[in-house]
């Protein structure tokens, strides 16, 4: 570029030109010389070497020529992008357009790094300053801004002059300017009943404001300003204020958002604070030149109970604000009102007189005198945020009447008398009678409503996320770009829809699922099709790209979804590639084909004339001679002329074509052959073939015919072949000669195809990751309803509730993307169907979720075992495999695994034994050390003991026993044993693993605790239960079932396991007592069966007692009687209960009334499979049903308790049988290779070691491993879960384009 | 030149890891006259004389802990084949 610069000067001949450009060339020189860098950059690398300054001048030359090369590029590159900025982007594309694959990647990346350090640099330099600037203002008063840069007055309400409120109400007004003037008078009445004044405000920090102005291009846009309220000071000055972001949609200017209610017991009706939010505009006097506003805000704080909440409200208003996007938010808390009923009131635009609100526990007018230019927004109060309000807000406009989610309020807009009525009713009718059921606890109402106890702690694996039924809006236009927002979030689980219902004019109930329309009658099935036939093409390409070897760049980067009109540009793309690819491939298999011929031909023309030269040789000259000699020919009185034909046909069919010759032709024919040594490939399958040169020769012309048609029989190639030798040579001469043409007209064929196809490889992931994005989003679009109009399109959605707020993020964007002016409605619904069930897992959590969803999907919000797994689940495993070498082996796999974790996700290994084992890693590397730890415990490493403490035994043995290997029993007697009385520190003394009594010693102590942590595992999962039975308002539940079941698992197993204690602390050995000497110590297991069996022996052994302790007959009889009487109430309590309330609900004849609307909503959307498969079972209607359902319940319950607690004896048994393999591993392997008592023992070891090792991985690790890991999946899914968790839920399947990508490649 | 494969040379590596600290520190304790190993000692069925049974247990000790640490020095070896043959592989597989 310098030089073209410098061309041009010269060219000019003007002394002035002739200034400037040694100035620009100077200018140019400065920087780039490159030699400093480079000489760095080789310092880096190489510190020893230098270089010459000629070479340095190469360098240079050649950093100069690169660079040069890239800005040209991006140039050209904007050029055909038709923009005329030229940014990173094009940039980047240019360098890796320019540069090779890796280079380009790195360079890239450090350019990248680079540019960002140079921010990061920059950004500290402008902290720093801004710092200083900090220093100077002080920090109270900071963070207010004007553009204006005039004071602001900031003014709070010290009383609410508003007497229609309910008094127990708080409200916080956040109030928004509009342009009117007249209003201003207003604002000036309002502000002089503010009692108390701020100090006046600061100029915020000029950074900020240029980040805040940014944004700020729509010419009416407003700027809100809102106020974190400093609770601690109720009535008092904010201290702390903050910015609002703009508002640049010119006709929604504010938005409602709501806080989460706090639960309600069912029982408890009222005393619930529900949040009003209310906003007023009016102008300020400094407007500036952007018509950015000032805004105020105000608070009114009238009752210091209910400031905690607001606290909350105002926090979370806050983050919302100062991160994401402009919305404001105020709430009205009032008293008296249910927590599903409307509650919020948004007025934008011009209050000319104060608004109203009633409320009398079931209904809320609110009464609002408008100008012409408001709008009112209603929204209910159900735990949800704006979107509702926005429902109304635009049906308000319309004039129309609306009735909201939750019940039938009404909003009435006269335009007339400006003033507008709002009148919400809750269904209290429909509400109460389920109550009525959840307190009887036969069914739920899935409502917002949490135990207190939940609320205060939060725990998110505890239970599934509260999920609400959704219905959304979308303008048809905006849709699109929508839905690709949900799918970049993956929060939204759609819904089929096809016919909704409507009651009273709008949209009451859920719609329902279309199984009729068929898949060709919904409305993008076109662009389905249309990603079909991308897709394929794509496929297409890349098979091609496979068949040549080149590498697929997957850079892993995730393109946005393209929009709708980029399809086109894709489609033509595409379709060039794969018609240049096609005709490509069409040429090159037609030369192939040519020059296939042309081979044959030549190698015919070589061996034939090898056999011609033969006969030269054997005396006839020429081929006209007879083959059979003068002789022969002349007895046939004539001269005979023998024909001939040459072919080529492959080798495989050569024998039967000789034999078919030979038979066909009488043995008339004479065949000779020659194999073609170099093997030719097949133009159409592109297969290497080998194949043989004939060449037949014959006499006469039936023959001739005969033996052509064999060879077309045969599929072989006749070639001509001239008679002359001269003409043969000639023929040969011309044959390669144009073979010679065909090698390079085929050379560049292959090479275009190669640059073709390696330009597409670049691309070819992520064109396939738009291609399916875009099928995803019309499938999706395919779900949703077509309204009348066909202006909007109707979805509906599972959503978790606390995402709500960031899925009207995300449709807010799409809105904005796509251009439309009309935002999409998120509208909650009320359904009497199960949610489905949405447990947020992150890697670490996930595996164990996929452990207890394998068993079956957690009913809606019931507890979820997954948080507790995650503890027990290593715990019971390591039980089984209590070996600390082999945890240690599989604790280090796992280590890898999670270590390498990004890496080796990216690989995308296919392998199903890898898949399974790496979505496991984190289960299996918590079973590794867990594994570690009861290695420890047991001390058994590699079968093995290790003696850390020092052993608490000392053992004489006599010299006979030495003498005879023997190890002798252990005994922790006093007398003649070997114990010193205190006992080794952690786990089992390592001297038990030379103990002949190990076995014995250690078979006692595994059952016992294995027994012990299956009661303790047992009882927790009925524990568990009890957060069920009161999640679910069964509060009865405790009583009826809970408590029976408790008390008949401890006063048996329970007991058991208090029998073992006591034997282990009060015998011990050298006790001075006899009674209390281990031989006198009871067996458990007798004295369990004994007590059930009322058995009791009165005669005790010498100097022993019978008993443990003193009145265990009476206790333990008293126990049995009690755990027998339990089971009674298990049957019969919950029956009982049911009918009886049964019969009250009878009596109650209205609510029984709203009990048949209820159902008959039901039968609306009967048909629907999800909704039949939800309701029902859980709730029995018939008293038959819960009695039967009752009584299996009991035995199973009854029966189970013994069976578990003796299925948790798999935790001894399968950890004796893994001490004893590898001890019998380690005694029949590696013992062998100690036996040579030489030096060639060691090269012995070397190999045994290896065998043992590969037979310790294979057999211990591996096999043993998977037994523990299903056996401890039993014990989780049979023995625990089976105490409290039902299964019955469905799987939250949220779109999201991150699952379509993942399932994607698997099915390649 | 790699002679043995990327997953054969990455197995050994592993193995020869594996046994030259599993090998070293059984030698380790083969020197100590640890306890727990004294049942993969030599010995003859019946001693006569205690001096006999004493003075074969230290040989099998000392002579058992050697051939560890020769078991370990030969698995040094492999690995260091084993890692050159890895380093190979990798290196052939990126020029591709």
């Amino acid at each position: 570029m310098a030089r073209r610069k410098k061309s041009v000067g010269s060219n000019v001949k003007d002394l002035v030109g002739k200034a400037r450009e040694s100035t620009r060339r100077r200018r140019s020189q400065q920087p780039a010389k490159f030699s400093n860098y480079v000489f760095k950059v080789l310092k880096q690398v190489h510190p020893q070497l230098s270089m010459t300054n000629k070479a340095m001048k190469v360098m240079d030359d050649f950093m100069h020529d690169i660079y040069s090369r890239l800005v040209s590029e991006a140039a050209g590159l904007v050029k055909l992008t038709k923009r005329s900025t030229l940014s990173a982007s094009e940039f980047q594309t240019a360098t890796r357009l320019i540069l090779p694959g890796e280079l380009a990647k790195h360079a890239i990346s450090e350019a990248s790094k680079a540019v960002a350090s140079f921010l990061t640099s920059r950004n500290e330099d402008a902290k720093r300053s801004h710092a200083r600037r900090v220093i100077n203002n002080p920090p109270s008063m900071l963070p207010v801004t004007a553009n204006n840069e005039e004071p602001v007055e900031i003014e709070i309400f010290g009383t609410v002059p508003r007497p229609l409120l309910s008094n127990a109400r708080e409200v916080t007004g956040d109030v928004e300017e509009s342009m009117e003037e007249d209003e201003l008078e207003n604002d000036v009445e309002f502000a002089r009943k503010m009692p108390s004044k701020v100090p006046p405000m600061v100029k915020n920090p000029p950074t900020e404001n240029a980040n805040v102005y940014q944004n700020n291009i729509a010419p009416d846009s407003t700027t809100k300003r809102v106020l974190p309220i400093d609770n601690t000071a109720e009535r008092d000055v904010p201290v702390d204020l903050s910015i609002e972001e703009n508002i640049t949609d010119e006709e929604d200017g504010s938005r409602i958002q709501e806080e989460p209610h706090p639960p309600t017991p069912p029982t408890e009706a009222e005393s619930d604070t529900s949040t009003v939010a209310y906003e007023t505009s009016k102008p300020t006097e400094g407007e500036n030149r952007k018509n950015t506003h000032d805004g105020e805000k105000k608070k009114i704080a009238e009752e210091a109970e209910t400031v905690p909440m607001d606290e909350e409200a105002e926090t979370q208003s806050m983050n919302e604000e100062t991160e994401t996007e402009p919305m404001a938010s105020q709430s009205v808390s009032g008293r008296n009102v249910e927590p599903n009923t409307l509650l919020i009131v948004d007025v934008v635009g011009n209050t000319q007189e104060s608004s109203s609100m009633v409320s009398d526990g079931s209904t809320i007018s609110t009464q609002l005198t408008l100008s012409s230019n408001t709008r009112v927004q209603i929204g209910t109060g159900n735990g949800s945020s704006a979107e509702p309000s926005e429902t109304l807000g635009l049906l308000s406009r319309r004039n129309e009447s609306v009735m909201t989610d939750s019940g039938c309020s009404t909003l009435r807009d006269v335009p007339e008398t400006p003033s507008l009525t709002v009148r919400c009713q809750t269904l209290t009718t429909s509400r109460d009678s389920k109550q009525i059921d959840s307190r009887i606890g036969f069914g739920f109402f899935f409502g917002p409503k949490k135990p207190a106890f939940e609320q205060q702690f939060k725990m998110p694996l505890f239970r599934s996320e509260e999920m609400t039924l959704c219905q959304l809006f979308l303008q048809s236009e905006a849709a699109y770009a929508c839905v690709a927002e949900l799918g970049e979030l993956g929060l939204a689980q759609f819904r089929d829809v096809s016919i909704l219902l409507f009651k009273y004019g709008f949209v009451v109930t859920i719609s329902q699922l279309n199984p009729d329309v068929s898949a060709f009658q919904r409305k993008f099935v076109n662009e389905v099709r249309r990603c079909d036939e991308m897709e394929r093409k794509l496929r297409y390409l890349e098979k091609e790209i496979k068949r040549d070897d080149i590498p697929i760049l997957d850079t892993g980067e995730n393109p946005e979804a393209p929009q709708p009109r980029e399809m086109i540009d894709l489609e033509a793309a595409f379709e060039k590639l794969e018609n240049e690819l096609r005709e490509v491939n069409q040429n090159s298999e037609a030369l192939k084909k040519n020059f296939l011929e042309l081979t044959e031909l030549k190698h015919i023309l070589r061996k034939t004339q090898t056999f011609f030269d033969e006969m030269a040789e054997s005396g006839h000259e020429d081929e006209h001679a007879n083959l059979l000699g003068d002789d022969g020919l002349r007895a046939g009185g004539q001269v005979l002329k023998l024909g001939f034909v040459a072919g080529v046909i492959l080798r495989e069919r050569l024998p039967a074509f000789e034999r078919m010759l030979w038979r066909a032709c009488r043995g008339n024919v004479f065949l000779r052959q020659a194999e073609i040594d170099a093997a030719l490939e097949d133009p159409v399958t592109g297969d290497q073939v080998y194949k043989s040169v004939f060449i037949i020769f014959f006499q006469g012309d039936q023959l001739k015919t005969r033996v052509k048609k064999i060879c077309e029989g045969f599929r072989a190639t006749l070639y001509p072949c001239p008679e002359t030798p001269a003409e043969r040579r000639e023929m040969a001469i011309g044959v390669m000669t144009r073979i010679e043409d065909l090698n390079t007209v085929l050379g560049q064929t292959q090479d275009h195809r190669h640059r073709v196809l390696v330009a597409a490889a670049k691309n070819i992931k992520n064109w396939f990751v738009k291609v399916r994005k875009i099928k995803s989003i019309y499938h999706t679009l395919n779900l949703f309803n077509l309204d009348v109009t066909q202006k909007c399109l109707i979805a509906e959605c599972w959503i978790p509730v606390t995402d709500m707020e960031t899925i009207q993020m995300s449709l807010r964007r799409g809105t904005e993307r796509s251009g439309s002016s009309v935002p999409p409605i998120l509208n909650r619904m009320m359904t009497r169907e199960v949610p489905p069930t949405y447990n947020r897992t992150n890697k670490f959590t996930a595996g164990f979720q996929n452990l207890v969803d394998a068993y079956g999907v957690a009913t809606y919000r019931e507890v979820n075992p997954a948080s507790f797994t995650i503890i027990s689940f290593p715990f019971l495993f390591s039980m089984m495999f209590g070996d600390a070498g082999h945890g240690l082996l599989m604790t280090l796999f796992a280590l890898w695994m999670v270590v390498k974790e990004k890496p080796l996700a990216a690989k995308k290994i296919q392998s199903e034994i890898w898949v399974i084992c790496f979505a496991g890693r984190y289960i299996m590397l918590l079973m590794g050390l867990f594994s570690i730890y009861a290695g420890f415990i047991y001390n058994d490493v590699f079968s093995k003991g290790v003696n850390i403490f020092g052993s608490a035994y000392k053992v004489n043995l006599t010299e006979h026993e030495l003498q005879h290997h023997h190890s002798g029993m252990l005994v922790p007697n006093e007398v003649n044993g070997h114990y010193r009385q205190t006992p080794y520190p952690f786990g089992v003394d390592p001297i038990w693993m030379l103990a002949e009594n190990k076995i014995p010693y250690l078979n006692a102590y595994k059952m016992k605790i294995s027994i012990i942590f299956g009661v303790v595992h047992m009882g927790f999962g009925v524990i568990l239960g009890i957060w069920n039975h009161r999640f679910f308002g069964r509060n009865m539940n405790i009583l009826v079932e809970f408590v029976p079941q408790i008390i008949f698992l401890i006063f048996l197993f329970g007991y058991l396991c208090i029998l073992m204690f006591i034997k282990w602390t009060k015998y011990y050995a050298g006790a001075e007592d006899q009674a209390l000497t281990p031989g006198c110590a009871p067996s458990i297991l007798i004295t369990f069966i004994g007590m059930v069996l009322f058995k009791y022996d009165t005669v005790a052994l010498d100097g022993c007692e019978n008993y443990m302790y003193p009145g265990q007959v009476t206790l333990q009889k008293i126990m049995i009687i009690t755990a027998v009487l339990v089971v009674p109430i298990l049957l019969f309590g919950k029956p009982i209960l049911f009918k009886m309330e049964m019969n009250k609900a009878k009596n109650h004849a209205t609510l029984h009334n709203h009990n048949g609307t209820a159902e008959g909503e039901d039968v609306e959307v009967a048909g629907v499979p999800q909704t039949e498969n939800h309701e029902g079972g859980d709730e029995p209607h018939e008293f038959s049903d819960v009695m039967i359902h009752q009584a299996i319940h009991t035995i199973e319950y009854v029966l189970g308790s013994v069976s578990h607690t003796a299925s948790y004896l798999r935790l001894w048994a399968l950890s004796l049988a893994h001490s004893q393999l590898s001890e019998v591993l380690w005694l029949m392997v590696l013992r062998k290779g100690l036996m040579f008592q030489d030096w060639y023992g060691g090269v012995i070891l070397y190999f045994i070691f290896a065998a043992w090792a590969a037979l310790t991985v294979s057999i211990l690790v591996l096999m043993e491993g998977l037994s523990a890991f299903l056996h401890t999946l039993r014990l989780h899914w049979v023995e625990f879960q089976s105490k409290f968790y039902a299964g019955a839920g469905y799987l939250f399947v949220p779109f999201s384009f991150e699952n379509i990508m993942e399932v994607q490649p698997g099915e390649e | 030149m790699p002679f043995c494969g990327p997953k054969c040379s990455l197995c050994c590596t592993i193995v020869s890891v594996w046994g030259i600290v599993q090998l070293v520190l059984m030698g380790v304790f083969f020197y100590t006259h640890s306890v727990a190993l004294a049942e993969d000692l030599t010995l003859k069925e019946h001693y006569s004389n205690l001096d006999d049974f004493y003075k074969d247990v230290n040989t099998s000790y000392e002579q058992n802990a050697y051939n560890c640490w020769i078991a370990a020095l030969i698995y040094l070896v492999t690995l260091c084949v084993s890692v050159h043959q890895f380093w190979l592989n990798n290196r052939v597989s990126y020029q591709v």
